[in-house]
């Protein structure tokens, strides 16, 4: 009988894949975080909420805060409000007092979607100001950075936090992308649409280094890809094909219009090249290498970009020129 | 200050998603359909708690329960019962077993018998027994989570090891 019972014990011994298990909690981090503002008063009785050790730093912070009201009262508070400083600094202890990288890591991406969250709240409320967008803005790109500091550290963590960075960026770009869209055909908010596009430049670099990170750790324990992380791949090196192609088609505009875009024809093909080589490389398996090709293609894509809109933008025949049937400056390097 | 209920929901999912995926994998014997449905039940338990006006009181109880209706609706789809309680080939790569090779074949094998044994008994006590000696849940969970009576259940244990018993000796 004892031999069954042992047996039954030892089945606790069965476990998921580590990856799938890290890889969907860091889905439902993001899926919590998309649900919207939280209710405040805990919602799962569990077991008690602290370790001593958390509680005793706790319990400094309520004393150094003041009250446990005052910060309570903050989480809404929204950039150039009274309590927002609070708010803040209440998110600085919490990441302090977290009990390793990966959630830190998690909180830190949490408290960031949260600035993206203040600046579509400023903006429904009516009382965003270029000042206020872009402090909540530099503070989302500042914690990301934080966040993505940690992907160089721990080796075996460094899964868990890439999948993190990976899944909370695909979450706040949509957000990002969600603000853009409604602020787009308002002058007003010029400043606010180059901000949010650095912000959105930002989120692509972090979302694209952290699935690097993810292929990479897979390929060096060779261990199969999840379903999700190579949809993911895919959907990385389509949408640097489209970057490419969208260079593509600026530079014909500019030469059509008679631009210079000497230069950036060269780093064009070589964005076409290695978009190319991302295709393939995705086709025979090696991911890894796909994705970096891709990466690749699109700083080739965003250089040939510059450097025809510098050169052949400024050496296109203006409107006034054009009436008088040439450019002087056509062709002129 | 308070605790978000996000991290309530987390410390849920870290405490309970082996035994959830355990749960399941004996009843379905495939480790990705064990998964797919794993997740399934946290993103339910999600949806219930966000939604829900009153705190989850018994948070684990309600998880296992998620997770044998899923399993149910899951045999359902597939028009057909469950006939083979596990399969242990899929244990044989997932038994995270820190003993040597040799205690580890020893072990796997009187596992496997036990298992043999397991699959003579009814749905209804297996389940009873993995829940109770693997999951370690208290009979009162136990009750919850099969709709019973805590009494019938220490009851339906008692009687299932006296099975097993009778089935060692012949």
């Amino acid at each position: 009988m004892n031999s069954i019972i042992r047996t039954l014990i030892k089945f606790r011994r069965i476990k998921p894949d580590l990856q799938k298990r890290d890889a969907f909690r860091s889905e439902l981090v993001a899926r919590v975080e998309a649900t919207g503002p939280r209710a405040h008063r805990p919602r799962f009785a569990l077991f008690p909420a602290f370790r001593p050790s958390t509680l005793a730093a706790l319990c400094s912070v309520i004393i150094i805060l003041g009250a446990s009201g005052v910060s309570f009262a903050a989480q809404g508070a929204l950039p150039g409000e009274l309590l927002y400083p609070v708010k803040i600094a209440t998110e600085k202890v919490r990441v302090a007092t977290a009990q390793n990288d990966v959630q830190k890591t998690e909180l830190r991406l949490e408290f960031a979607g949260r600035r993206l969250n203040e600046v579509q709240a400023l903006i429904n409320k009516g009382t965003a100001t270029p000042e206020k967008t872009g402090a909540a803005l530099a503070q989302y790109e500042k914690t990301l950075e934080e966040s993505s500091v940690a992907l160089a550290g721990d080796k075996d963590k460094t899964a868990g936090i890439a999948t993190a960075i990976e899944n909370a960026t695909e979450a706040q770009a949509r957000v990002a992308d969600k603000i853009s869209e409604s602020v787009r055909a308002n002058p007003s908010f010029g400043d606010l649409n180059n901000q949010l596009q650095h912000a959105r430049n930002n989120i692509e670099e972090k979302g694209d280094a952290a699935l690097l990170s993810i292929v990479s750790t897979a390929s060096e324990t060779s261990s199969a890809l999840p379903k999700k992380i190579l949809d993911r791949s895919r959907e990385t090196v389509a949408k640097k094909e489209e970057k490419v192609n969208e260079a593509a088609r600026t530079i014909e505009e500019i030469k059509s219009l008679g631009g210079d875009v000497d230069g950036a024809d060269t780093k064009l093909k070589d964005a076409e090249t290695n978009i190319k080589d991302a295709k393939r490389q995705f086709g025979e398996g090696n991911i890894r290498a796909s994705l970096e090709h891709s990466m690749q293609a699109q700083k080739n894509a965003a250089e040939a970009n510059q450097i025809a809109w510098q050169k052949g933008h400024h050496n296109a025949p203006h409107d006034d020129t054009n009436r008088a049937g040439g450019g002087d400056n056509r062709g002129e390097k | 200050m308070e605790r978000s209920h996000h991290q309530d929901f987390l410390d849920l999912y870290d405490t309970y998603s082996d035994s959830i995926y355990r749960f399941i994998l004996f009843k379905v014997s495939n480790t990705d359909i064990a998964w797919d449905l794993t997740q399934d039940c946290f993103l339910r338990m999600w949806e219930y708690a966000s939604q829900a006006e009153k705190r989850v009181v018994q948070p684990k109880a309600l998880l296992f329960t998620i997770a044998r209706n899923l399993v149910i609706d899951h045999w359902r789809a597939r028009a057909r019962n469950r006939t083979v309680f596990f399969d242990t080939e899929v244990m044989d790569t997932n038994m995270d077993d820190g003993e040597n090779a040799h205690d580890q074949l020893i072990s796997l094998e009187e596992t496997k018998q036990v298992m043999k044994l397991l699959e003579h008994l009814p749905d209804g006590d297996r389940e009873l027994l993995t829940l109770r000696f693997t999951e370690e849940l208290s009979f009162g969970d136990i009750a919850k989570i099969m709709g019973k009576n805590p009494v019938a259940v220490r009851v339906q244990a008692h009687r299932a090891l006296r099975k097993l018993k009778s089935m060692i000796k012949i």
